[in-house]
Parts: structure tokens; C-alpha cells; sequence
């Protein structure tokens, strides 16, 4: 099996490279049959990629200790869904993971009839990433290394990668990071071409979208694993891994919007390109600094000398590309121009300055202990506070933005119209506010602000469709139900926006709730005694001791009572595995809309005597059902058919334009 | 309206609000968590691992010790300041605003206002307003303007 | 064993790129970029009328100026006529056919009023 690999992955190098000089043949004219050997190619180096994958699962399943990697991360007794997903455990799996999903990837965008201009030179740069991972998985970190001397049984996972969250995160995140490839090469593509129109964004709206959208889900699942597998009660510490996964996000989101001025007003055609550099950049970045160790992190993959081919890699396609843009700055240079200060588009102009801000602040954040090492010798932490003193601003922000923009119309607005459209929005925000304070007693400010934000975007997004509805109906005719079927299923696009906004607005609540209104406390309980905390009547049976697959666990049953609702019992955990010293503790969560009851074995005495430590965290529900929301709010924008896809529409007082055609 | 008059007053409005977030600061929910988050357990240098998020003996017993200090009436600045005498300032989760570190703090916030400086330059130079014109000569009229325009009156709807 | 699956797997690999090489070329042939593809009625139509659309929305929905509304609808409307007249002469509809068209159904109309005012008459 690991010959096979290793075979397959080689010749699949060796093609990837190919394809790569093919592609170059076709683009200087040598005749169509390079371009077919090409494409032939590139779905050669994904059929052997998908190969050597299909051997790696085989020895992890088979439990085949003669490669290094299965008995590194895999033991007989640990249970066969985590033996597939030792493939994303260790270094050399995970990259071996990434280069199958790029390949496929780039053989799917290959296939694609309505890339058929594009792929000439879009494939070769898609192939060139590939290459450079084959590179690595044939050369720095080969997955398919042999023992000399198998050992009977293999080391096992950490125990903490025992999770289903780990089993969906990195598959999510992956395809995220990886996704933003097809965009930049794209985007490349069409500088080349000098074709410098939004034919590129048009074409690969639905690959950033996805992209984003696993980008999302990639993060949620991460903050969601962390929270009920780590133990200490929070979802998000701001580490560099972290933040590597929020940074492509946050300038991924500015380029979901600012592409819309480049499709409707074919302006900043510069700052979308560098957005997508820089937004395809620090998905390879993250990739370095979780391999390179350079930043202290609980998440890296240990000290390797990965790190500097990522880092050498990622400069040279980033220095390229900017080269390529510099290079081609004629044609990228403004057409149309603004008509008023106060727009749309320069609401757009905003969205992406507190967005790219965002993301560089953390960058900052990030790097500076690096910095501050080499300046002044002195390496210091940037943690917790940091990003959440400087982000939380920057992050309400762009919420109320979230409120605003969709109210404004493009070209210009002016501001009696503004005052018209926000007066009953505002209205009810204020109501909510005064609400908050003197019914629900709210007081501390930053939670109020966050509150009352949210309250101002959902009116103001609510108001926004009841009166598109209304409009609609005056001017056709239609009775209300069909009005507002038919306004949201013909703009799909606009409202499936707002669906996810709605998401990113109850994301929002989450945080701050389970930010500013957590509580803790630590109790001992005797057998069979009833306590109350937060309001939670909670009664300890006794503790218990049990094995299962690979592991010992002693655990204790509690029964939850809350307002004279029997919330059910709760098993707390603490998990001895065979293969790891330290136990891990497992939390038991009882999850409502309000507040998550959080509850940790923390000890135990001889005379059954239990520790418990009780988190109580308000709304955090709230963050991974915005998630969801997100999700439905991408599948409606993206549904194929009429309504999902915009040409540009009225432009203003210059040409009337018919834009260009997208087949 | 005059547009100067509208550049000032959205410009004000920015400033103030960015001052106002800027001043309150996102306290957590107790001094308690304030204070373990605040600070990296001594046993976890490497993962820099706040106490608040360490599971291990160390960062118990730190806890514990915050507990006391605080059922003491110490205060948040106090408690912290004597673990940064104890550790130097290597044990703070966030680097202190001053001398170097400052830059910390600040260039974030140095760079959204030159990309908001950048993007009002831009914008300046970006914003003409067409001279309106009004009287662009109609196409000649023919007998039929009123039958086709109330085709297209008729006609757009159905692409609403 | 494992060196003939290894060979196999190089001669596959070989055959799938060598394939296209040795087939007949068509030479100098360049997948041409799609530049200026006139778009036919039916898209034009579609692009002014939902900007028209789009105008009436907006100002519906007060975010656009009486000014600006009233200006960029007569200059798409001025448009879709154009357009809507252009294609009329394409698929020969002449003007006189139009002219003569209206005055039946204007005469016809006529005609029914007449008739329901007899009836009520009646």
C-alpha cells in the first residue's frame, strides 16, 4: 500500500508539472492538442492524487503500522471514524488532505464548459498551487515513510481530536481555504488575458461564495469543537491558528462586496484584485503559520521545516500576482465615475475599510509578539484582551453598517430620503434599548450598544422587505403572499444577502451575550445532595465508572431542574484514554435560546465527594444557529435559475449600458 | 444641500462614534474572568495559555489565589501588577499600552483612519457630478410615442 | 507485484497525456475570447426593462429623488422605446399596420360602449 502512494503521488507530480508546461505550449500557439493533453493532465494528477488518498485510508482503516504516519496517529482500539479522520491529524496527512481537494478542485473548474476561455490560463494557475503541495508531499513531508521495524500497535490520536467537531472542522476549513484558489486564479487569469472586465467575478461568484460559506462553517465548527471539547467554558481565545482562519474570512467578505461596484459601476477594479491576492494569500499564510511554529500556538502541528516553503511559496505567487497587477495597471484603471459622496457604492467603500481593518488589526496582533521580539528583544503575549478591546468597536461598526447600507440606493442618496427610511428603524431600536434597560435590566454599555445595534439592523433589514413587498404589489398588481414570493425569488441574490446578514446579526448577539453575561462558579457536591446555582436546581446521584472502546471514564449523573422544568439528566465526564496520561474532561451542556448550562467534572474524593465547576454562558446558541442561518441565506442566493445572478443594472446619467455577456 | 456642509457633518458624526467605542472597553463578566484572562499561566508559556483557558494544576491554584486576593478587596490593577513584579511582564495575556508595546494598540487604529483618509482622497477625486442635462434632443417624435411608451409602461413589469 | 501495478500506473499515466499528442492537430487554433458578442433582443430588452424596473422600485421605495427618478426613467424609457421600436422593423410590423391596428381596437371599444349603453338603455 504505501509503495502505491508513493508512486501515485509521484506520477502525479510529475503531471502536475506537465499539465502545467502543456498549458504553456497551447497559450504559444503550438496547436489544440497540447491543450487537451493539458486538461488530460490535470484530471491525471487528480486521479492519482484521489489514489494515493484512497491507500492512505486504506492503511489507516487496516491499521497497516508499517507507515510511519498510521502508527503516529492511530491505534487498533481507536473506534474506525477516527481512523479516517487521521488523515487530517498529523502534518503530512493534512497536506496530502488539502493537495486532493485542490486537485479535484482544479480538475472540476477544468471540466467546467463555462470556463472554456478562461482555462488556458486559469488550470495552469491552479496547477501551479498544486504543484507546490505535490512538491512538498513528494519531497519535505512524505506521508508514505515505512518502519523498519513495525510496532504492533500504533500511538494513537490526542485524545482531544476524539471529537465529531473534529471530524467536520478541518474538512470545512479546508475546503474554504482551498476554494478561494479558483478567484485568484481566475482573477489572474484575466489579467493575462487582459480582459480586465468582471467576466472573472461573474464566473466565480458561486466558487467565493461556497468558499466563504465553508470558510464560515470551517470557523463555527472550530469555536463549537473548542467549546465542547476543551473545557474551559469559551469557544474563541484569539490563537494565532484562530485568527489565521478569521483573516481570510474578513477580507473574503470585503471582496464579496466590493465586487458588486466592479459588476455594476466597473469601478475599483485595482482593490478587488488586490483583495483576492490578499485574501488567497492568507489562506496559504495561515497554512504557515500553523506548520512553522514561529508563533506560540495550542493548535500548531509542532516545530517543522514546512513553515519555510510555505512562507517562501506564498511570497513568490503574492509577489507575482502584484507584479502582474502593477504590470497591467492600464487596463485596470477607473472607467466610470461616483456621482455623490453619499452612496451605495461608497457604503460599500466603508463595509471594506472596517472589514480589511479588522483583519489587519488582528494580522497585527498576530505577528506582534514576532515584532516586538525583534525590535526591542522582548516577546511578548497579545492575547484575549487585545483582540477583543480592538475588535469589538471595529465589530459593531460594521454591524450597524449591516443596518444602513442596504437602505441606501446606488449612484446617490440624499438625506431626506436617509431620514425617511431610518426614522421607524431607529424608532424601534431606541424602544428596544429603553427596553433592555428598564425591563430587562441590562446596563452594562457595551452589551446595550451591541443590543441595540442588532435591534436597528433586523428592523431596518425587516423594514426594508415589507416595503419592497408593498412597492411591488402597487406596481403589479399581485395580492401580498405572491408579491413577496415573487420579490425575494426574483432577487435572490439581494435578499439571500440580507438572510445572512440576519445570521451575522445573531451571531452577534451570541457573542456578546456569552461575553459580557458569563458567569462561573465552583461547587462541591456529596453524594445524592441538591444544590441550586443560576437558578438551576441540580442534584448529584453519585459517580460512576465505565469503559469504552479506548478509554476509562468516570462520570457523574446529574438530574437539572429549572423553573420547575425537568431539563433532563446530565453526564459529566472525565475520560482517561489509553494512550494519553492526561484526562480530558468532558463537558455536559443543556442548550437553550437564553443561556447554555455548562457543567465540568473538575475532581473527586474518596468519599464519593464531587467537584463541580458550573459555566454559565447566556446566548451562545444563538452563534452557531446564525450559522445555520448563514447557510440558508448562501443556498437561496446561489439556487439556480432566474433570480440568483444580477447584470448591471441602471447606471445613471453617463451610457446606458447592456454590460457584458457571461455565457 | 451644500456638499461641504454634508462632508463635515458625516465626518463629525464618524470621529465621535469611533471615540465613543473607542472609550468604553468590552469588560468581561467579572473581575474574576477579568482578571484569568488578563494573565498566562506560568506553566504554559509556550502555548501562551491564559489562565482562564489552562486546565492544569497551575493555573487551579492562580485562580484560587485570584479568589482570595479578591474576597481580600484588592483590586483588578493590583492583583495584576503583583504577578507582573513575580513574572515580569512576559505573564500578561495583552502587552501594557506603553513604551513599545503602545504601537500595539495603536497602529491598528492608525491604519483604518489612513484607508478612511485614503478612501475620502479617493473618493474626492472619484465624485463629479455630471452637469445635469436636460435638454438632450429627443429622438424626432413620431405619430406612435404614446402607443410605444405605454408598451414599455406595460412591458417592464413583467421584469420586476 | 508491486512493481508491475507501479508500471501500469506510469503507462496509464502516460497514455492519458500521449493520447491527445498523437491525434490529428488542428493547428494555431486559439480558444477565442468571447469580446463583444453582440446580445440579442431579448437580452437588451432585458436589461433596460429591468432597469426601468429597478428605477420605479427604487424611487417606490423613497430612495431615490423625485430628480434623479424623473431623469433616468425618461432616459431608459427613451431607450426601451427605441429598442422595442427597432425590433417592431425588424420582424416588419410597419407603422401603418400599428396605426391602423389601434383604430380598430379604439373602434371596437367604441363599439362595445355603445352597445352596453344600449343595453342599459334597453
Amino acid at each position: 500500500m504505501a509503495n502505491f502512494g508513493t508512486i501515485g503521488l509521484s506520477i502525479a507530480f510529475g503531471m502536475g508539472i506537465y499539465s502545467v508546461v502543456a498549458f504553456f505550449m497551447f497559450n504559444s500557439n503550438r496547436g489544440l492538442k497540447y491543450l487537451l493533453s493539458a486538461k488530460n493532465a490535470v484530471y491525471g494528477t487528480a486521479l492519482f492524487t484521489t489514489l494515493s488518498v484512497f491507500a492512505m485510508l486504506y492503511a489507516l482503516i487496516t491499521g497497516d503500522f508499517s507507515i510511519e504516519y498510521v502508527t503516529q496517529y492511530t491505534s487498533q482500539d481507536l473506534p474506525t471514524i477516527y481512523k479516517l479522520t487521521a488523515l487530517w491529524a498529523g502534518n503530512a496527512g493534512s497536506l496530502l488532505f488539502w493537495a486532493w481537494i485542490l486537485v479535484l478542485l482544479a480538475a472540476l473548474v477544468t471540466v467546467s464548459k463555462e470556463n472554456r476561455e478562461y482555462i488556458p490560463y486559469a488550470s495552469p494557475i491552479m496547477m501551479v498551487v498544486s504543484v507546490f503541495f505535490l512538491f512538498m508531499l513528494n519531497f519535505v513531508s512524505q506521508p508514505f515513510v515505512q518502519l523498519l521495524n513495525p510496532p504492533p500497535d500504533g500511538m494513537g490520536m490526542n485524545p482531544m481530536l476524539q471529537n465529531p467537531g473534529m471530524v467536520i472542522h478541518p474538512v470545512t476549513l479546508y475546503l474554504g481555504y482551498v476554494g478561494f484558489t479558483v478567484p485568484f486564479a481566475f482573477a489572474m487569469a484575466a489579467l493575462i488575458m487582459k480582459n480586465p472586465g468582471d467576466q472573472w467575478i461573474k464566473l466565480t461568484r458561486k466558487w467565493t461564495l461556497i468558499s466563504w460559506l465553508f470558510l464560515t462553517l470551517g470557523n463555527l465548527f472550530g469555536a463549537q469543537w473548542a467549546y465542547v471539547e476543551l473545557g474551559w467554558g469559551g469557544y474563541w481565545a484569539w490563537d494565532p491558528v484562530e485568527n489565521a482562519s478569521l483573516m481570510p474570512w474578513l477580507t473574503g467578505s470585503a471582496f464579496l462586496h466590493s465586487v458588486m461596484v466592479q459588476e455594476r459601476k466597473n469601478m475599483l477594479k485595482i482593490w478587488n484584485m488586490v483583495l483576492i491576492i490578499v485574501t488567497f494569500g492568507l489562506t496559504l499564510f495561515g497554512t504557515f503559520l500553523v506548520r512553522s511554529g514561529v508563533v506560540a500556538s495550542v493548535h500548531a502541528f509542532g516545530n517543522s521545516s514546512l513553515g519555510a516553503y510555505f512562507l517562501i511559496f506564498t511570497s513568490l505567487i503574492i509577489l507575482a500576482a502584484l507584479y502582474l497587477v502593477a504590470d497591467r495597471i492600464n487596463l485596470l484603471r477607473q472607467g466610470n465615475q461616483f456621482e455623490s459622496y453619499i452612496s451605495k457604492e461608497s457604503s460599500f467603500l466603508l463595509n471594506n475599510l472596517l472589514l480589511v481593518g479588522s483583519a489587519f488589526s488582528i494580522f497585527w496582533g498576530t505577528v506582534f509578539p514576532i515584532v516586538s521580539e525583534a525590535v526591542v528583544g522582548q516577546k511578548i503575549a497579545v492575547g484575549i484582551p487585545f483582540f477583543n478591546q480592538v475588535n469589538a468597536p471595529i465589530g459593531l461598526a460594521f454591524t450597524l453598517l449591516m443596518g444602513i447600507c442596504p437602505l441606501i440606493a446606488w449612484r446617490k442618496a440624499n438625506f431626506e430620503n436617509i431620514a425617511k427610511n431610518f426614522l421607524w428603524p431607529w424608532i424601534i431600536a431606541i424602544i428596544g434599548m429603553l427596553l433592555m434597560v428598564f425591563i430587562g435590566g441590562i446596563t452594562k454599555p457595551y452589551a446595550l450598544i451591541a443590543y441595540t445595534i442588532c435591534v436597528f439592523v433586523i428592523s431596518s433589514t425587516l423594514q426594508d422587505i415589507f416595503k419592497g413587498v408593498r412597492v411591488r404589489k402597487k406596481l403589479t398588481g399581485e395580492n401580498l403572499i405572491v408579491s413577496l414570493i415573487r420579490l425575494l425569488s426574483k432577487n435572490r441574490r439581494r435578499y439571500g444577502g440580507y438572510v445572512i446578514h440576519m445570521g451575522i446579526v445573531m451571531m452577534i448577539v451570541g457573542i456578546t451575550g456569552s461575553n459580557v453575561f458569563n458567569s462561573e462558579a465552583v461547587k462541591t457536591f456529596k453524594p445524592g445532595e441538591t444544590a441550586e446555582v443560576g437558578g438551576y436546581t441540580i442534584s448529584f446521584k453519585g459517580l460512576q465508572q465505565t469503559s469504552r472502546d479506548n478509554m476509562e471514564v468516570i462520570y457523574a449523573d446529574l438530574s437539572v431542574i429549572h423553573n420547575n422544568n425537568d431539563m433532563g439528566n446530565l453526564q459529566v465526564e472525565k475520560v482517561f484514554y489509553s494512550t494519553s496520561e492526561q484526562p480530558m474532561t468532558e463537558p455536559a451542556i443543556i442548550s437553550t435560546f437564553k443561556e447554555d448550562l455548562y457543567v465540568l467534572l473538575t475532581g473527586w474524593e474518596d468519599d464519593g465527594t464531587a467537584i463541580f465547576k458550573i459555566h454559565i454562558n447566556p446566548q451562545i446558541k444563538w452563534l452557531w444557529t446564525g450559522g445555520w442561518v448563514i447557510v440558508i441565506g448562501v443556498i437561496f442566493a446561489l439556487w439556480p435559475g432566474k433570480g440568483s445572478g444580477v447584470g448591471s443594472r441602471y447606471l445613471g446619467r453617463g451610457e446606458v449600458s447592456y454590460g457584458k455577456r457571461v455565457r | 444641500m451644500a456638499r461641504g456642509f454634508v462632508r463635515k457633518i458625516s465626518l463629525t458624526w464618524i470621529l465621535l462614534g469611533s471615540f465613543f467605542l473607542l472609550n468604553i472597553s468590552p469588560a468581561l463578566a467579572s473581575t474574576q474572568s477579568d482578571i484569568e484572562n488578563s494573565l498566562i499561566c506560568p506553566a504554559c508559556f509556550a502555548e501562551s495559555m491564559s489562565v482562564a483557558a489552562c486546565q492544569d494544576s497551575t493555573a487551579q491554584q492562580i485562580k484560587e489565589e485570584i479568589r482570595q486576593k479578591l474576597a481580600l478587596g484588592q483590586t483588578k490593577v493590583e492583583i495584576i501588577k503583583t504577578y507582573v513584579d513575580q513574572y515580569g511582564e512576559g505573564i500578561l495575556t495583552s502587552p501594557p499600552k506603553k513604551g513599545f508595546n503602545l504601537m500595539a494598540w495603536v497602529i491598528p487604529f492608525l491604519g483604518i483612519m489612513m484607508g478612511g483618509t485614503l478612501i475620502y482622497l479617493a473618493l474626492s477625486r472619484w465624485v463629479k457630478v455630471p452637469s445635469v442635462n436636460k435638454s438632450h434632443a429627443k429622438t424626432k417624435p413620431g405619430a406612435l410615442d404614446d402607443y410605444y411608451e405605454a408598451r414599455v409602461e406595460e412591458e417592464f413589469k413583467k421584469y420586476l | 507485484m508491486e512493481l508491475v501495478i507501479g508500471l501500469v500506473m506510469i503507462a496509464g499515466a502516460i497514455a492519458i497525456i500521449g493520447y491527445p499528442l498523437i491525434q490529428k492537430d488542428i493547428h494555431n487554433l486559439k480558444v477565442k475570447p468571447a469580446k463583444n458578442i453582440p446580445l440579442g433582443y431579448e437580452q437588451q430588452k432585458e436589461i433596460v426593462m429591468s432597469s426601468l424596473g429597478e428605477i420605479e422600485f427604487d424611487f417606490n421605495m423613497h430612495k431615490l429623488t423625485v430628480d434623479d427618478y424623473q431623469e433616468l426613467k425618461a432616459l431608459y424609457k427613451e431607450r426601451a422605446v427605441q429598442l422595442l421600436k427597432a425590433n417592431d422593423k425588424v420582424s416588419g410590423v410597419t407603422e401603418k399596420d400599428l396605426v391602423r391596428k389601434l383604430e380598430e381596437e379604439i373602434e371596437a371599444d367604441l363599439k362595445s360602449l355603445k352597445g352596453s349603453d344600449d343595453n342599459e338603455k334597453g
